[in-house]
């Protein structure tokens, strides 16, 4: 295994680097003075501080999160099911999600942004219960369970799409839900997905310990001293938990789950518990420089942030399938 | 019980009437035998003569319909699991890891999970147990892309790094290059000699003749044969 700790440092870099960028940059021009005042004092302009403050932090924030969401989703799983392909989106939790979304979105829910991530957690999680299911049949290959995850997906976001076709909803927010947008998130975005966040990384905490065994199958983690029924269920639900949260942020954000882990083993090895750690930041940083193309290559206009994504996961995903049995 | 040569505790495994089931066909139909540490068996009989079930009930994978599989230390199927190193047939591929990495899972510790470390002394093993199974020069690669004799070489290193009393290894040698077989059936018989038990499941007969101390063969669930090795077998497994 490659030392993590360069590694971090260089996302750590990487991190502040794009959210500078993230503050700096947009339609809006703003001096750096301007910029300085608004984060640590009131600068005196009102447009500045809305900008900074209520603009284009709480973005950044919001990138951050969901980015984490997705990364340490994906990482957890692809170890729980021992398969490459594992990711929120093609396993079908984030389309349980956006079931919930597009249901708020035809206003059939009453409720506000905690009840709205509270109920997008619970479908993204009732999604990982079925994948875990699915997943403890040892005869399942990795590719059937793929095939299977797919479907659930493409399934979940039809279903959410008929929501939104049948309530007449063709709004940005319903194009922004499949595609995934950061566009117009506030903190009121942001803070309700807190909780899940630290609530599904303390149980990939849990998980984490014996997550190595599972790839040698259950029968030889079991002879190792696993319960490997158990981590798997511990994994899959940590990931649901942070698939929701993320999912309630910024809707369908394609493939970061995927390559985010795949690119963290290339930096760090194959360890599974750090794979999980470095996936968080990792995860954050796809989706925050994602975010920033999507607003500043076009400015003024934008595109949905999982365009990005999507543009860079496709051809990793066609990598990653040609390898397997 | 007893001790050893270097003092380690030597322990038998008992199989007292063992049957077993899948539903409503017998696979196993009262089997009784005793294997101790130091021994080398061969694990013979057709397909379908219940020898890998026989090898999951041992591991403790499955738990008899009636008799028992027992450590003659006592306390039952639970001791067993922390003997044994058990490699089923058919595994599928580990992803994501190296043939080391592999290997080196072997050395996990789940009293120690989340702050586990290969430790340098881990590392050697891992080493040393690669290079016995002349598997030293996979270390590196992606498991899921070796050929299939050189994933039982890894597999086996696996098994051998977990520094059990005993190996179950069930066809754990059959696609091993024929040219290098008779040096993992030593391999096996020296293991043995070093105080090891060691079951092998095979269909091999004439290595099996040649390096194993004793051989069991089953028979439509049935034992047939428990003795050293012989000419009589292969009129057994016929059929």
């Amino acid at each position: 295994m490659r030392h993590p700790v360069p590694v971090l440092a260089g996302l750590g870099v990487a991190l502040l680097a794009g959210c500078i960028v993230g503050i700096a940059f947009g339609t809006a021009e703003l001096r750096i003075s301007e910029i300085f005042r608004a984060l640590f004092s009131d600068s005196g302009d009102p447009t500045a501080d809305v900008v900074v403050r209520s603009i284009r932090l709480p973005r950044v924030a919001a990138a951050l999160v969901a980015g984490a969401c997705f990364g340490v989703s994906g990482a957890l799983i692809q170890s729980a099911t021992r398969n490459p392909l594992g990711d929120p989106q093609l396993f079908g939790l984030g389309g349980g999600a956006s079931i919930v979304q597009a249901l708020a979105l035809a206003g059939v829910f009453g409720v506000g942004p905690w009840g709205l991530t509270s109920i997008s957690v619970a479908a993204a999680t009732a999604g990982a219960i079925l994948i875990f299911l699915l997943a403890s049949r040892e005869t399942l290959t990795p590719a059937r369970l793929a095939l299977i995850g797919v479907s659930i997906g493409a399934l979940t976001l039809a279903i959410a799409a008929a929501i939104l076709t049948h309530s007449r909803v063709f709004s940005l927010q319903a194009l922004a839900l499949f595609s995934g947008s950061m566009a117009n998130r506030g903190w009121g975005d942001v803070a309700p997905a807190l909780p899940f966040l630290a609530l599904g990384l303390g149980l990939a905490v849990l998980a984490a310990g014996r997550l190595n065994l599972l790839v040698l199958g259950d029968r030889l983690a079991w002879q190792l001293g696993a319960n490997p029924g158990h981590t798997r269920l511990m994994a899959l639900v940590a990931a649901g938990v942070v698939a929701g949260a993320g999912v309630s942020i910024a809707g369908v954000v394609g493939f970061v789950g995927l390559f985010t882990p795949h690119v963290v083993r290339l930096l760090v090895g194959n360890d599974a518990r750090t794979v999980t750690a470095i996936s968080v930041p990792a995860g954050a940083l796809v989706v925050l420089y994602a975010d920033q193309i999507a607003r500043l290559a076009l400015m003024p206009a934008e595109v949905p942030v999982g365009l990005v994504t999507t543009v860079l996961g496709a051809p990793l995903m066609i990598w990653v399938a040609r390898r397997l049995p | 019980m007893s001790r050893g040569r270097d003092g380690s505790l030597k322990f038998r495994i008992e199989m007292e009437d063992v049957r077993f089931s899948y539903g409503e066909r017998a696979a196993l139909k009262g089997v009784s035998a005793s294997v101790g540490a130091g021994e080398f068996v061969c694990l013979l009989g057709p397909n379908g003569a219940g020898k890998s079930t026989l090898a999951r009930l041992i591991a403790g994978e499955l738990s008899p319909t009636e008799g028992g599989v027992y450590a003659d230390s006592g306390g039952g199927e639970g001791e067993l699991r922390r003997h044994i190193a058990y490699l089923p047939q058919d595994l599928q591929d580990p992803p994501f890891v190296s043939a080391k990495e592999l290997v080196s899972l072997g050395r996990f510790r789940p009293e120690r999970s989340l702050g586990w470390r290969v430790s340098a002394e881990d590392k050697e093993i891992v080493q040393e147990c690669l290079a016995r199974c002349l598997a030293d020069s996979l270390a590196d690669r992606p498991f899921d892309q070796l050929s299939g004799g050189e994933k039982q070489r890894v597999w086996l290193s696996f098994c051998l790094a977990q520094q059990r009393e005993f190996l179950i290894l069930d066809e754990s040698l059959q696609k091993v290059d024929y040219s290098k077989k008779s040096i993992f059936f030593r391999m096996l018989a020296d293991l043995a000699s070093d105080g090891k038990g060691v079951i092998l499941i095979t269909h091999d007969l004439q290595m099996a003749e040649r390096y194993g101390q004793r051989m069991l063969a089953l028979r439509n669930g049935e034992l047939a044969y428990d003795g050293p090795p012989g000419e009589e077998i292969y009129s057994l497994m016929e059929g």
